[in-house]
């Protein structure tokens, strides 16, 4: 295989895209067609005009990608606004805010910051120590929140779903209920579903707990129900 | 669709035995197509359904297969999109995928090849099974090839269904990406319809099979 040259974007630049080894900018990048790498690094404003195919993905500062963006890696510091399928097949890590314009297919995903997306997620691992705002269905097998934020989803569906919370009240949650720590969701289905703080019309389950601070409208489990004297029941059927 | 011919996912699971881990394990790793979850509204608000059948054969399948594949191998087996593989055309009389007089007819009319693809492979496979069922005329396989030869690219990696009507003892052999909504006036006759999609499963567990 012949090699790659280096693309390099210090300043104000553009670029053309196309397929590359590196890629590397700093200060205004923006690049103007589907660009293929082995590594991308990106610091200060990048935006690019087409998909994007590589490796690897670090991004610090803001970040838009108009096509699909498919890497095995990707590392978020900053905003970064991907308007099409994203597909990460090892590990993706959101420090800052990700907002995905379709889809997200992933291995690992671990966002300590925000995630948006407008279509489903589907990954092995879904870990949050932050927020998230799923419009569709979050199907993982393992899917691990840390209320931090808000956090909306229509449905989630795996094998093992825990939902805790992170922090204490704080005043501003008291005053403005919109903003307070909770998962709010339509349908919760797993194996092991665990939850505390969680508004949710239907919960279904083998075993399942409902903890502190939920309001869930029917829960339908098979092995067993365990719910903390705190918690909102509508109606539980064992089936 | 009719609505007895889908099932709840609740009914599913329990005809099943599976857990919803497992079902939405198979999901995302593309064992169930996507277009089989069907939504609906219902009394408790949203609920997903699947065709009855379709659903069952490939839980069924996904069970039984599944202590021998992984995951990855058995959704590449499932989905229609074509194997890499290509085999000789000894092999495939040797192995008993095809016969010789279906191998036969499609030298005739793509000359003789040494390797063929799996696009060719399925081409011979189909035509193998209808000649075989006697669907179809020495005639209206020549018809066959010339279909899959011209068409199947484009429709490669979607659900299509190939099928054959006569008007009159006038064949025309069609490939379509969904024959749900075709009418045609009373004289006309379905010969067959035929699921690519299930003839490339078959077709890659048969090749499958022999390998191991």
């Amino acid at each position: 295989m012949e090699s790659k040259s280096d693309l390099r974007i210090s300043g104000i630049g553009k670029s053309q895209g196309g397929s590359y080894s590196h890629v590397r900018t700093d200060g205004m990048a923006k690049i103007k067609g589907d660009t293929s790498c082995i590594s991308l690094d990106s610091n200060g404003t990048m935006s690019i005009e087409g998909a994007l195919q590589s490796e690897s993905v670090t991004v610090n500062g803001t970040a838009t990608v108009e096509g699909h963006v498919n890497t095995n890696r990707m590392v978020l510091d900053g905003m970064a606004t991907l308007k099409e399928q994203v597909v990460c097949t090892e590990l993706l890590t959101v420090n800052g805010r990700l907002s995905v314009g379709r889809g997200l297919i992933g291995e690992k995903v671990e966002i300590f910051g925000n995630l948006k997306t407008r279509e489903d997620v589907g990954c092995e691992v879904f870990s949050v120590f932050g927020g998230f705002s799923i419009d569709g269905l979050l199907n993982a097998g393992l899917v691990d929140v840390k209320l931090n934020m808000p956090c909306r989803v229509q449905e989630i569906g795996g094998d093992t779903i825990t939902v805790r919370r992170a922090k204490k009240y704080s005043v501003i949650e008291q005053f403005v209920p919109a903003l307070s720590a909770r998962l709010h969701a339509h349908t919760i289905e797993g194996d092991e579903v665990d939850l505390e703080y969680t508004d949710a019309e239907i919960v279904r389950g083998n075993n399942v707990r409902i903890g502190e601070g939920c309001k869930i409208g029917r829960v339908e489990y098979k092995q067993q129900l365990q719910r903390d004297a705190d918690a909102q029941i509508g109606s539980a059927h064992q089936l | 669709m009719n609505e007895e011919d889908l099932i709840s996912k609740k009914e599913l699971l329990e005809l099943t035995g599976i857990s919803y881990g497992q079902l939405y394990r198979w999901k995302r790793k593309n064992l169930i197509p996507e277009e089989w979850f069907v939504r609906k509204s219902s009394f408790t608000g949203q609920e997903t359904f699947f065709p009855r059948d379709k659903i069952l054969q490939r839980i069924e399948r996904i069970k039984n297969m599944k202590d021998g594949l992984s995951l990855d191998e058995l959704a590449d087996m499932f989905s229609p999109n074509l194997g890499a593989e290509s085999m000789s055309a000894v092999k495939l009389i040797e192995r008993n995928i095809v016969t010789i007089f279906s191998l036969e007819l499609f030298e005739e009319e793509m000359g003789q090849k040494e390797l063929l693809s799996f696009n060719d492979i399925l081409t011979v496979y189909v035509l193998h099974k209808l000649l075989q069922g006697g669907e179809i005329t020495r005639e209206e396989g020549k018809m066959l090839i010339a279909v899959m030869r011209e068409h199947y690219g484009d429709l490669a990696a979607k659900p299509c269904e190939l099928a054959l009507i006569r008007k009159m003892g006038v064949p025309l052999l069609f490939l379509t990406e969904s024959a749900e909504q075709i009418y045609f006036d009373k004289d006309v006759k379905w010969v067959f319809r035929l699921s690519l999609a299930a003839s490339i499963e078959e077709l890659k567990l048969k090749l499958n099979e022999m390998e191991a």
